[in-house]
């Protein structure tokens, strides 16, 4: 086949992108920039949890916030009225924090 | 600037100045990037892969890394010539991609497919290219991309060498394999047209 060039020069040539290649290109990037600011939405969520956790649990070791003037009324007018000694009732759930009180 | 404005004149430095907004991420440098290109990176990915479904993957793909790599393009070369490497590494991987199981699904193909019951005389030469995209598509991947950049692009022995990353005799060596194959295949379709 002596026009194998030709024919190759032919039926190789060059042909019209469709249009649908650009909303395959444009689209992803878009989907991209979607994830992109849903990525820092959640990581800004993220912190601010993290950030309230750790500032709760510091209040919370705060011995003057766990037995607030009111509680140890309380445990005072116990005492007074029933002889009953209520000053350690919450040591199961604060075991280990025994130097505290 | 408006660089659609630009595009149209210059070529080089057109290119540069487009390519450098485009760096700097500017996507309206991106989209007129594209425009200009759309068509022949296309065209390598169709003539490569042979089906407009993956040319549209590859060209996806190709695309995709223009934009994720742009910035590592120094113009040490032309940028042409790095975009057909981005082509040529798109089509062989998703060559690589389809090679496990797609030879299989065309074997079978052909078992059903009877010689002479697709051809119409009046589409005869729809017929044709049809039977070259598929001759060229069954060479083998090093030898189809050089059939591609040489028939599709039209780029001398150098410029294939310098994108394909071979000397310029492997270049021609290549193409002479890939005529002999092509001659070969072409001619028993030719035959049997006449028949």
């Amino acid at each position: 086949m002596p026009d194998l060039e030709a024919l190759l020069n032919e039926h190789l040539s060059q042909v019209h992108a469709p249009r649908e290649l650009w909303e395959r290109v444009h689209i992803p990037r878009e989907r991209r920039a979607e994830r992109f600011s849903w990525g820092i939405g959640w990581a800004a969520a993220a912190v601010l949890v993290i950030g309230s956790a750790v500032g709760m649990h510091a209040e919370l070791r705060n011995p003057a916030v766990r037995q607030p003037a009111q509680a140890v009324r309380l445990q005072a007018w116990v005492k007074a009225s029933t002889g009953l000694d209520i000053h350690g009732a919450c040591r199961l759930c604060h075991e280990g924090d025994a130097g505290v009180y | 600037m408006d660089l659609r404005m630009v595009l149209d004149g210059t070529h080089r430095e057109v290119t540069r100045e487009v390519i450098e907004a485009c760096q700097h991420g500017d996507y309206d440098a991106f989209a007129t990037l594209f425009e200009a290109y759309q068509d022949r990176v296309y065209s390598i990915a169709l003539r490569f892969s042979g089906e407009r479904a993956a040319a549209l993957d590859i060209a996806q793909d190709t695309f995709l890394k223009l934009l994720s790599r742009i910035r590592d393009f120094r113009g040490e070369a032309s940028f042409d010539s790095w975009l057909y490497r981005l082509v040529v590494n798109s089509c062989l991987d998703q060559q690589r991609r389809r090679r496990r199981w797609v030879p299989f699904l065309e074997e079978l193909v052909d078992v059903f497919r009877s010689p002479g019951n697709t051809v119409l005389q009046d589409l005869l030469r729809a017929e044709t290219r049809d039977r070259v995209q598929q001759a060229v598509g069954k060479l083998p991947p090093e030898l189809r991309i050089v059939v591609v950049l040489r028939y599709t692009e039209g780029l001398p022995y150098d410029a294939i060498a310098g994108i394909v990353g071979c000397p310029e005799g492997t270049v021609a060596s290549r193409l002479n394999r890939a005529h002999k194959i092509l001659e070969r295949r072409l001619a028993k379709y030719r035959e049997g047209d006449h028949a």
